[in-house]
């Protein structure tokens, strides 16, 4: 019988066990990242207009869903939506953010991608994305642009339902159903339709909610919009990252808009901040299941320091016994070394193999606050562009850019972004233009865009200070003591 | 070593069921109109869409003042009246299009359907035979087009619920239909349809 007391059996076979190891951890390990494997490519390829080049800001889109497939093919097609719509392109839009729709609507149960993604060994972020409520929420509010263009505005109505609903996923009841930009454009849509009953409905949900928002009037045909900041941002915390933390990323430098056409200029007022509806979802149910895959982990790696310690001073005790010439307690102390570094080994293994990392995935072209305004022009009016301006809270102009119109009947929707959602930007500047009619309006100081910043402040209880993004917390992990290295290179002579 | 064997074995195991790979998708296959489809959510699906409009045709057949009249009536079926005052996108046209057609093909006669949607397209053919720029073709010339004696409205509702702790999402579905008399504004034929649906999304999604 082979005795490992004998010290050149030992050392042979020490890293023969560890190679072994090794290559079971790169074999075993090779597929469990995100799959990035397309199950059905080129779908955003398929819903463009087939016979027209793909535009420039599009092609991005289209090859990341060649290449990303199923999983992230939501958050591809509303972000190619959203690009198309400031293409002017609102039937392509449509046909990105319906389907992206269509996809949040899916009742994924005993779905394989979402089982993997609950499996100890398989990140969040695996899943197929649908977003977060704010996320979907803002899929329908697209969309309802989008469908705008349509005779009927029935769809477009129905799209802000959908956005409502996706904000009653709250986990907290005070903030369910609190977005108050849905109803009041709902409300607009319904006047636009000539069914002012409806849209006086929708109108006292919003004040309900926002009792200091300014309602349109009946005649008002013209909805300006105007989107503001950068999205929000997820980040994930905690010891192994398995805790979802949403921050604001703008830095609430622009805190007024204001709108121009002709030696017209109307003041915007905040009906929406993205960021809030993000950050005040609450607990979810997939926080649990990280949280179990989490402590799963600690405990993979707490058996693995035990087993550590167990070897090392099992492999000291054969030492000595070694040096002993006891060559029975040195077999049985080796042995246990041995046993001992080998669940080490397969607990490292384990927990290593365990992802309780949350899905950060985003939608990064979001704004952060939404502003609106109406008024009513006559048709031949219509035909002139609208210039959107962004100022600072104390009402000075910062820039501004050309706006987009959407026509139906007799109402328009006009629509601007301070942050293109990609690039090549199709955002043209209007910063001389538009300085020159506030100019000419305001007589030197716009007061009534400070003042409304003030309202805004008040309605959405945001401080007039800048708004600083949170620092991100850092993601450095405090060190843990660990034998790991220690019990590899710990050899009985 | 037979311990040491197993503790490999066992690692190797756990390894290989840790690191499965993901399906590589079904090629498409033709389903069945009137079934669930594999893709299901709670809102109007397509055979949500072929059970309402089969329903609705045996009804209106199943109507004497709108079948059985000496002069088959005219009905203008379109859904310039549809209304979708759901929470979801919905093309009207799938319901009322489908409700025509076999309603046209049911009826045999019984029921003219008046195409307020060609009305355009038909003055135009019409101002181009009567101004001699094409002949008068083969059908003879009617004084006017076609006056309608009923029109379809209707409206989609729907009610949403929804668990944020559970994931559970229900949805009632209510569509309407009537037909309108166009001289009295009477309803001379109304009926619903109606269903509810509730799904529960994966933990993972919640």
């Amino acid at each position: 019988m082979r005795s490992i007391a004998d010290p050149s059996a030992t050392s042979r076979f020490v890293p023969l066990a560890l190679t072994c190891a090794l290559g079971l951890t790169l074999s075993g390990c090779a597929t469990s990242g995100p799959d990035r494997k397309p199950v059905e490519p080129g779908r955003i390829e398929q819903l463009l207009e087939p016979d027209t080049e793909v535009p420039t800001a599009l092609r991005h889109y289209v090859l990341r869903d060649q290449e990303q497939g199923r999983r992230d093919r939501v958050l591809n097609e509303a972000m190619a939506g959203l690009t198309a719509l400031e293409l002017s392109q609102p039937h392509t839009a449509q046909r990105l953010l319906s389907d992206a729709q269509a996809l949040i609507e899916t009742i994924y149960a005993h779905d394989p991608a979402a089982n993997r993604a609950r499996s100890n060994f398989v990140p969040e972020a695996d899943k197929d994305f649908k977003g977060d409520p704010y996320e979907r929420a803002m899929v329908g509010y697209y969309l309802a642009l989008a469908d705008f263009s349509d005779a009927d505005l029935d769809n477009a109505r129905a799209d802000l339902r959908f956005a409502e609903i996706q904000d009653t996923m709250s986990a907290s009841e005070t903030f369910q159903s609190d977005m108050v930009m849905m109803p009041f454009i709902r409300g607009w849509l319904y006047n636009c339709s000539g069914r002012a009953a409806q849209a006086k409905d929708e109108f006292a949900a919003v004040l309900k909610a926002k009792p200091g928002i300014k309602l349109p009037s009946v005649t008002d045909n013209v909805l300006l919009i105007a989107e503001v900041g950068r999205a929000p941002g997820k980040i994930a915390s905690g010891r192994h990252q398995e805790e979802l933390r949403y921050v604001r990323r703008d830095d609430g430098r622009v805190r007024g808009v204001t709108f121009t056409q002709g030696d017209h200029l109307l003041v915007g007022q905040q009906i929406e901040d993205v960021y809030w509806q993000a950050s005040t979802r609450g607990g979810r149910a997939v926080d649990k299941i990280l949280a179990g895959k989490a402590s799963f982990r600690d405990t993979a790696e707490g058996i693995a320091t035990g087993a550590a310690v167990f070897a090392h001073i099992s492999s000291d005790l054969a030492r000595n016994a070694a040096r002993r010439r006891d060559g029975d307690d040195a077999e049985q102390y080796a042995g246990l070394a041995l046993l001992g570094m080998l669940v080490s080994i397969g607990s490292n293994i384990v927990a290593a193999s365990t992802h309780p990392e949350a899905d950060t995935r985003s939608w990064s072209s979001l704004p952060d606050r939404i502003y609106v305004a109406t008024t009513q022009i006559d048709a031949e009016a219509g035909q002139m562009p609208w210039s959107l301006g962004f100022h600072d809270a104390q009402g000075a102009l910062q820039s501004a850019v050309e706006m987009k119109t959407f026509r139906s009947g007799a109402c328009m929707l006009v629509w601007g972004r301070q942050y293109p959602g990609s690039y090549p930007s199709s955002w043209e500047d209007s910063s001389l233009r538009h300085e020159a009619v506030t100019r000419e309006t305001c007589k030197g100081a716009c007061t009534a865009v400070a003042e409304q910043v003030a309202r805004d402040a008040t309605n959405f209880k945001t401080p007039l200070v800048p708004l600083a993004a949170l620092p991100e917390p850092s993601n450095e992990v405090a060190p843990r003591p660990t034998f790991r290295r220690r019990i590899f290179i710990t050899q009985p002579d | 070593m037979n311990t040491n064997i197993l503790l490999t074995l066992s690692v190797s195991v756990l390894l290989l069921s840790a690191c499965s790979t993901p399906d590589a998708g079904k090629p498409v296959t033709y389903q069945d109109v009137h079934s669930t489809g594999v893709v299901a959510g709670v809102g109007v699906e397509s055979q949500d869409v072929t059970a309402v409009t089969d329903a609705m045709v045996k009804d209106i057949l199943a109507t004497p003042e709108v079948v059985k009249r000496s002069q088959a009536a005219r009905v203008i079926l379109d859904a310039a009246y549809f209304e979708n005052e759901s929470s979801q996108r919905i093309n009207k046209n799938l319901l009322v299009d489908r409700l025509r057609i076999n309603l046209q093909r049911a009826a045999q006669g019984k029921l003219q359907f008046v195409s307020r949607e060609s009305a355009d397209m038909v003055a135009q053919e019409r101002d181009m035979k009567r101004q001699g720029v094409t002949d008068a073709g083969t059908l003879k010339q009617a004084q006017a087009t076609a006056g309608a004696d009923y029109r379809l409205i209707g409206r989609i509702n729907s009610l949403d619920a929804r668990s944020a702790q559970s994931g559970t999402v229900e949805r009632y579905t209510q569509i309407t239909f009537e037909l309108i008399d166009l001289e009295t504004s009477l309803s001379v034929w109304s009926n619903l349809y109606e269903f509810k649906k509730g799904g529960q999304d994966d933990a993972i999604y919640r």
